[in-house]
């Protein structure tokens, strides 16, 4: 008998079939004799566990209860505030911290602009080709220079431009 | 099939527990004498170590109060109870068998001999008296050596009543492992009880129907 059939057999046993089953079952054992066999072992198994088996020996004592209820006594109080409340209260406050740490947190990363410096780093690119200029600028006529100036006054921020 | 000694449903646990959750005066009270034989019986059918029963109903009790905020209504109380046993006498035995293990140890290297240690607790625990007969003293033999969680769960089937479903809450298991785990524990005891079983012999099963 395979471990499948002796389950079925089992809940047979133990009343846990439905009706379409237990006829199944039936069925079977009128067929097989090795499992009415081990159906009528189990069964006297399942009786001998109960009357062959003394109950443990324990017994209610006065000093174990007040043992017990003084020891419980001392227990933290009960919550006043039932158990889903509880939950739903350590949730919104959970949120709130991870909500108050992550502002916090990208608050660190971030760097301050002023009006000046948000406006350098809008023309990037023509501080690039200022700077280019700069360092040329022994190369360039008077002239030029003086109007390559003027241009950048124009673009750029009088801060950025030397 | 049930077992005659399962927690009777005369106490209400469930409306017991709601009381001590609702701070009732006296319902701790009342649920630890409606409980207190039950639940050292229950423990003492999964430890050996008899001088630990006490100790451990007691912390079973203590955490039945402790799990009063939580306890849900909707839940049975039973089962609720037996889990809290059941894994009060798992972490005990565990315990038992380390301390035993380091003591093995220590005393194969030489070293002092610790406190005297209890027996093994990973057997259904003998009667206080062990006056057992010698039928009582062939299954509980019988029992000693199935694997711990076939052993566990039988008891829980057969001595505590429980369902399958509620064994497999209690052992935090699935119900088909649960089931298995209690045909190989029956299939087991009967192939070791083979004598004992015919001597039992009476006339054929006639009748197919369950008694």
């Amino acid at each position: 008998m395979n471990e499948f059939q002796g389950i079925r057999l089992m809940e047979y046993l133990d009343g846990r079939l439905p009706p379409a089953d237990r006829a199944a079952v039936e069925e079977w054992l009128e067929k097989d004799p090795e499992a009415r066999h081990v159906l009528d072992e189990q069964r006297r198994l399942w009786s001998l566990l109960g009357q062959d088996l003394p109950e443990p020996a324990v017994s209610a004592s006065a000093e174990f209860r007040a043992v017990t209820l003084e020891r419980a006594a001392q227990e933290r109080p009960a919550a006043l505030l039932p158990l889903r409340t509880r939950a739903v209260a350590l949730l919104a406050a959970s949120l709130l911290v991870a909500v108050a740490g992550w502002a916090w947190w990208s608050a660190q990363g971030q760097v301050r602009l002023d009006e000046t410096d948000r406006a350098v780093v809008g023309r990037l690119h023509l501080l690039e080709q200022y700077d280019f200029l700069q360092a040329h600028a022994d190369e360039l006529d008077v002239a030029v220079k003086a109007e390559v100036l003027r241009h950048f006054q124009g673009e750029l921020p009088r801060e950025a431009v030397r | 099939m049930g077992s005659s000694t399962a927690m009777p449903t005369a106490v209400d646990g469930r409306d017991l527990m709601q009381a001590v959750s609702a701070g009732q005066p006296g319902a701790f009270e009342r649920l630890v004498s409606a409980y207190e034989s039950r639940i050292k019986a229950a423990v003492a059918r999964h430890i050996v170590d008899r001088a630990s029963v006490d100790d451990l109903s007691q912390e079973v009790l203590l955490r039945l109060y402790r799990a009063r905020d939580r306890y849900e209504p909707t839940a049975r109380f039973e089962t609720f109870l037996y889990r809290i046993i059941f894994n009060i006498c798992v972490n005990h035995t565990q315990y038992n068998r380390r301390r035993r293990h380091l003591s093995f140890r220590q005393g194969a290297e030489g070293d002092e001999p610790g406190v005297p240690l209890p027996a093994d607790d990973t057997a259904l625990a003998p009667p206080r008296e062990m006056e057992l007969d010698e039928r009582a003293r062939l299954l509980h033999s019988a029992i000693e050596r199935l694997p711990e969680n076939q052993r566990r769960a039988l008891v829980l089937s057969r001595f505590e009543g429980l369902a399958y479903e509620d064994i497999a809450t209690v052992m935090d298991s699935s119900l088909q492992a649960v089931k298995s785990l209690l045909w190989r524990a029956r299939e087991n005891l009967r192939v070791a009880l083979a004598g004992r079983l015919d001597e039992e012999r009476g006339p054929p099963a006639q009748e197919l129907e369950r008694t």
